[in-house]
């Protein structure tokens, strides 16, 4: 264990540098402390769930083991029996297994929503002193780095969680949970956290400017993520929709149960009855892991070698993409689930998938300067992409906003191929379509507001960029409602909201809408994109003299 | 030709917003040289060392180190431990030792044991800090922590190094400590790219002396030629007599250009433009008409006078 211990280190400085000042004797009491301290805690809580040993009967308990009555709160909870003794009988693997449960979710948040915040706020602190540009000027790999700040950062983390393992394989063993659900948990959880540590990596490079706030911002942000993916979809019975993701990245759903997991029940990939059996379907969580792990360690490399670099090259968004579009055809139940329902899901998860594109793919100010002057010396470092056009598709300097209208067009390709090969009506396929584009053309619309915001002469031309973007996507809805509670009235201007595929889907009156409609709001998207896209140009003609 | 060469840059420029802070530098330090980068502040040589350290990236141009293209955004595993980068603002890690400081720099460098270990008490010694290696660093003089971040620059023994201002508030003692680590360094054959505000050091340390204003490379030659080719010869010249009667000989001497009553002592400082032997002539002739010298002292401008002299103070 030492020599391991020792070799890891000699393979990873970074690792014994972020333990050294960490792995003290006292923060391991304190670790092994609380640890103890939390365990003892919940273990006494149950403890006062359990019937009191005198007990007048009837009475009524969870753990109880007689019939189902209605018990003193209003929820349906067994009687309380007796045994020959005169002891309540009690269900312990029930009890068992609420530790269990109690324990994987406490387990989760800690090591996800804590490791997250801690790995920030560690690169917040190395960026505040300016002593992340010497490591990076060494000859270790990005790689080496950064998995020996993940491993290295939260290690106190991990020595708490880790105290907690044998408790927790106590009660789930108690529980006559099986022993490999246990551990396939214990690995969707393991791969999790390196999936959301490498995203909170990511995040604590990219938002350096809202100067250690950023911390705060990426623990609340992955909190609220877990909560809304545990709480707003928990009761949501549809599992053929791209909505179905979320539920594959959220770790409380592999909570092994006694009754068996019911989260997935249902769910075919391209048709393959994936969600039925335990195995598959976390396989199949486990490889959308190592996809998004994959990509966001191609970012991480960049953003770690070049401080201003995007987030990702354009070749790597179009493959992005192009696998996260298969991954959603193949969540679309492609026999009876409704074609609306599963293209209002499919824009839901596709709207994050294009947030993050504008703001891996848009450049800064600078870059964009130094492109509108040099552009012709760049293309002569690149011979093959000397082309204007194809310096905008490929370009590792070049504007980022016709790359999002490409990978606006791999959606539309992928979304097509569902719309033709559901056998539906004509006016439901255009309909289908209509929306497409319409929430297409919004993605492409905010990139072009993006790109240009991020060219003012501001300083704090970041947080206007961000706040704009949002505030675009956020509040003509909010205005709307509160104006007009409904669509119904001033149609058109709620066709300029991102509610407009909705309504091209579901038409705010019973009769569809008229033609009119829509095709003038089409013609305000293309000239709200036409203007926008103009005065990029005239900015980089500008800046390029 | 270029192999020979340790810095090579070709049309380096580097822009922020629409100002050029490096403008088309064609850069060259021979391997071994100790150059100095001169100029006022803003002149853009902290842009130029932080681009030939990789920590910047150019707008436009090439470096080569050692006849390799340097580029940003590959790893440039190797090029990266032949490059040693002291920043004028040198932040440490205050909460490690001496001894983990270097310790984790040279892991990262990867310097394997028994050699790693051999190589912390070789620079502890070079920078005198032996004493203090178990004393946390946030405890250390400002000196001491300068001379620690040459340490944990030249520990995985660079083969070039770049010192942004590495003197700037420090006292003449640490001054004089910092300038025979360089000497040293020299000596083991390392190509030191230096810049400084103070102009003595780099005359005494430098082989060479590049000039930079408004982000232009205005200058660059060797000190010699640099002396040869600007530094004018003076003379500090005493007498008992009075200075009206060597004033009217130093009138009659074509190769006196100028010169300069020193105050409160009866002494000239004369411009001279001859040789050495005009000089002596010169001496010969002052003793001759009568003059009773008492000093007759040779010296040359320095490398200050020369800087002043040129008149390149704008910033970029």
């Amino acid at each position: 264990m030492l020599s391991l211990g020792s070799k890891l280190n000699e393979l990873n400085p970074q690792f014994l540098r972020e333990i050294k000042g960490r792995l003290t004797t006292r923060n391991l009491w304190l670790a092994g402390s609380i640890s103890l301290l939390g365990q003892l805690m919940l273990f006494l809580y149950f403890q006062t769930r359990l019937p009191p040993s005198i007990v007048k009967l009837p009475h009524n308990n969870t753990y109880c083991t007689g019939k189902i009555a209605y018990g003193d709160y209003g929820y349906n909870t067994p009687e309380c029996i007796m045994d020959n003794y005169g002891n309540i009988i009690i269900n312990w693997q029930l009890w068992s297994q609420d530790i269990f449960h109690a324990l994987s979710w406490l387990g989760i948040f800690a090591i996800i929503v804590v490791g997250t915040y801690l790995l920030i706020n560690d690169l917040a602190t190395e960026q505040r002193r300016d002593t992340l540009n010497f490591i990076r000027l060494s000859p270790q790999t990005p790689q080496n780095i950064l998995v020996g700040k993940m491993l290295g950062v939260p290690i106190l983390l991990y020595v708490t969680i880790l105290m907690s393992f044998p408790f927790h394989l106590w009660a789930g063993l108690n529980a006559k949970l099986p022993l490999n659900q246990i551990l396939v948990f214990d690995v969707i959880v393991l791969v999790a956290s390196v999936f959301y540590y490498s995203g909170a990596l990511l995040f604590g490079f990219i938002a350096s400017w809202l100067g250690g706030f950023q911390s705060w911002l990426g623990g609340g942000f992955i909190l609220g993520f877990l909560l809304f993916t545990e709480q707003a979809l928990k009761h949501t019975t549809v599992v053929n929709t791209p909505l179905v993701l979320f539920r594959l990245i959220t770790p409380t759903y592999f909570i092994p149960d006694v009754s068996g997991n019911q989260a997935f029940t249902g769910f075919h990939w391209f048709s393959l009855p994936l969600g039925n059996q335990l195995f598959t379907i976390s396989s199949l969580s486990l490889l959308l892991y190592c996809i998004g792990i994959y990509f966001i360690w191609q970012s991480l490399q960049r953003c770690y070698l070049d401080a201003n670099a995007t987030m990702s090259s354009k070749r790597q968004s179009y493959l992005l993409t192009t696998s996260f579009v298969i991954i959603t055809l193949g969540c679309g139940n492609w026999h009876d689930a409704s074609l609306k329902d599963y293209l209002v899901s499919s824009m839901f998860v596709y709207l994050w998938l294009f947030l993050y594109l504008i703001a891996a793919l848009t450049q800064n100010r600078q870059t964009l300067i130094n492109w509108a002057r040099y552009h012709h010396i760049y293309s002569m470092q690149h011979p093959r992409k000397q082309k204007f056009v194809k310096e905008l598709i490929w370009g590792e300097k070049s504007p980022g906003v016709l790359a999002i209208a490409i990978n606006a067009l791999i959606v539309f390709t992928g979304l097509t191929v569902v719309l033709l090969l559901q056998f539906v009506s004509v006016s439901d396929m255009l309909s289908g379509f209509g929306a497409l584009i319409f929430a297409l053309s919004l993605m492409v619309i905010y990139a072009a507001l993006a790109q240009l915001l991020l060219f003012m002469k501001n300083g704090q031309r970041l947080l206007w960029a961000n706040g704009m973007v949002t505030a675009v996507i956020i509040l003509p809805p909010i205005l709307l409602s509160m104006l007009f509670s409904s669509p119904q009235h001033l149609t058109f201007v709620w066709f300029l909201s991102i509610f407009a595929p909705i309504l091209f889907l579901y038409p705010p009156t019973n009769d569809s809408l008229s033609l009119m409609t829509p095709l003038l709001a089409m013609l305000a998207h293309a000239g709200t994109l036409g203007l926008l896209l103009l005065q990029i140009k005239r900015q980089l003609q500008k800046a390029g003299d | 030709m270029v192999k020979e060469l340790a810095i090579r840059t070709c049309g380096l420029t580097k822009q922020f917003e629409r100002h050029l802070a490096v403008n088309d530098v064609d850069l060259e330090i021979h391997r071994g040289e100790v150059y100095g980068l001169i100029g006022p502040n803003g002149a853009g040589k902290t842009t130029l060392i932080r681009m030939l350290a990789a920590a910047e990236e150019p707008t436009t141009g090439e470096i080569y180190i050692n006849g390799h293209p340097l580029r940003l955004d590959h790893s440039n595993s190797h090029l990266k431990g032949c490059l040693g980068y002291l920043p004028d603002d040198y932040p440490l890690y205050e909460d490690l030792t001496v001894w983990d400081y270097l310790d984790y720099f040279a892991r990262l460098y990867r310097l394997r044991q028994p050699r790693r270990t051999q190589r912390l008490h070789e620079v502890l010694e070079l920078i005198q800090l032996g004493n203090k290696r178990h004393s946390l660093i946030s405890t250390l003089s400002r000196g001491m922590k300068q001379r620690l971040s040459l340490a944990r620059t030249i520990i995985h023994e660079p083969i070039l190094l770049l010192l942004d201002e590495p003197v700037s508030g420090l006292d003449p003692i640490a001054r004089m400590q910092f300038r025979q680590i360089i000497k040293i360094l020299q000596e083991a054959g390392m190509t030191i790219l230096i810049s400084s505000h103070v102009l003595s050091d780099l005359a005494e340390l430098c082989t060479s002396i590049g000039i930079m204003e408004l982000g232009f490379l205005v200058e660059s030659a060797s000190l010699q030629e640099l002396y040869h080719r600007l530094a004018k010869q003076q003379i500090i010249l005493s007498t008992l007599g009075s200075l009206e009667s060597l004033e009217s000989e130093l009138k009659n001497c074509p190769l006196v250009e100028h010169w300069q009553k020193i105050p409160g002592i009866n002494s000239y400082k004369v411009n001279f433009s001859g040789t050495q032997e005009d000089c002596a002539d010169l001496l010969r002739s002052l003793i001759l008409s009568g003059i009773p010298v008492t000093g007759f002292h040779c010296t040359q401008e320095d490398l200050e006078s020369i800087f002043l002299k040129l008149g390149h103070k704008q910033a970029s």
